[in-house]
């Protein structure tokens, strides 16, 4: 009997090593470099050992207020979007950050486990072009002084992507939508997709400049390292802090999006009226 | 003489179950940390730390060791991680105040 109460304790104890039924989730910060104006924001659910979580069934909802205004809040359903099919996800909410500072994200999920609230900062100005700026007018290597190979990472490029100048395209009156991303020196799932999710995209916008610039210059010379050396300039010119990043100008050249990392399904139809 | 029953070897396999724990299935030296990522401070130019979160739910600060690669690519690609929640293994090394300076950063075996 005294065995048999040993098998059951320790039993006892792996069960309670194990679980983490109540730990509550948390809830991880994906955008970076928000400021006043910015209103998406990109998180995503762990449980506390980083397991993963989310899925289109798994709903979120998100009450955002500045901490020192803890009575001032928004909340808004976040969507979902999968990185990987069926296996990796980020949400998206839409919080109108009218106010630099801290912010805290309080978030619910619809199976009703318990989950801890995150700290965002908001600056009064991002560190990239902003919405409502004019986007930097510099120019930027093309096919026509550059071979293909030198222009991207790409394995399958679209030579369109590197016909034109940056600074040409935003003075031709149409849409513009540019991104920064290096597909090789990826080694997640995130600037591969983004990429191909534009590249798709591309035969429904026929009316829209699209182009692609690769974040290092000289990658393929001997000794080539990813450092602030081998920036292109329309990196440093657009003061991005990382990559990928999408943005999107109107036809006078004024940012109206700025998409950080990951886009959502539908996201860039929407922002483009193609829906 | 002690005599071994089918209930002493039970109950010894469990609790060499709880002693070893159920997080993680791979084996981790002294100066390893394993988990997800959960901020990167830096730039495209370098980045000044990171945190990991490992797999028992506690936060390491880390700084990397000069010209660190994340696989021969730019180390604020662990932002991406942050993203997609991939797991990282790091080889640090201690200072005498404790502070972690990574040294190696490689996607966690599975």
């Amino acid at each position: 009997m005294k065995r048999l109460l040993l098998v059951v304790a320790v039993v006892a104890v792996v069960a309670g090593a194990c679980s983490s039924d109540t730990e509550p989730l948390i809830g991880l910060r994906v955008s970076s470099d928000s400021a006043v104006g910015d209103s998406r924001l990109l998180f995503a659910v762990n449980e506390v050992d980083g397991t993963r979580r989310g899925s289109p069934d798994e709903v979120v909802t998100v009450v955002a207020s500045p901490l020192n205004e803890p009575n001032r809040s928004y909340e808004s359903v976040a969507d979902f979007t999968w990185i990987v099919e069926d296996s990796i996800g980020v949400y998206r909410a839409t919080v109108p950050f009218d106010s630099a500072g801290l912010w805290q994200i309080d978030f619910s999920i619809s199976t009703g486990e318990p989950t801890e609230p995150f700290l965002v900062d908001i600056q009064e100005s991002p560190s990239s072009v902003a919405i409502g700026e004019p986007a930097p007018l510099v120019a930027t290597r093309t096919l026509a002084d550059t071979p293909i190979e030198d222009l991207t990472t790409d394995d399958d490029p679209v030579l369109s992507l590197y016909e034109s100048s940056l600074d040409d395209v935003l003075q031709n009156g149409h849409q513009t939508v540019v991104l920064f991303a290096t597909p090789a020196f990826c080694v997640s799932a995130t600037c591969g997709p983004m990429l191909n999710q534009m590249k798709d995209l591309m035969p429904r916008a026929p009316d829209v400049n699209f182009v692609h610039i690769e974040v290092y210059e000289g990658f393929n010379e001997p000794g080539f390292v990813p450092d602030g050396d081998h920036l292109a300039p329309a990196v440093n010119e657009f003061g991005l802090l990382s990559e990928p990043w999408m943005f999107v100008m109107d036809d006078s050249g004024i940012v109206t999006a700025r998409l950080e990392g990951v886009l959502v399904d539908g996201e860039l139809e929407g922002i483009l009226g193609l829906e | 003489m002690v005599r071994i029953t089918s209930w002493t070897v039970v109950a010894i396999a469990l609790w060499g179950v709880a002693a070893t724990g159920c997080a993680s299935g791979n084996e981790l030296a002294d100066n390893q940390v394993s988990g997800i990522v959960t901020e990167v401070t830096g730039d495209l130019t370098g980045v000044e730390s990171f945190v990991i979160l490992d797999n028992d739910g506690n936060s390491h600060l880390l700084r990397p060791a000069p010209g660190l690669l994340f696989y021969g690519g730019p180390l604020i690609h662990l932002r991406d991680h942050v993203t997609t929640g991939q797991r990282v293994t790091v080889t640090f090394e201690s200072s005498a105040s404790g502070e972690m300076t990574a040294v190696l950063i490689e996607h966690e075996a599975s």
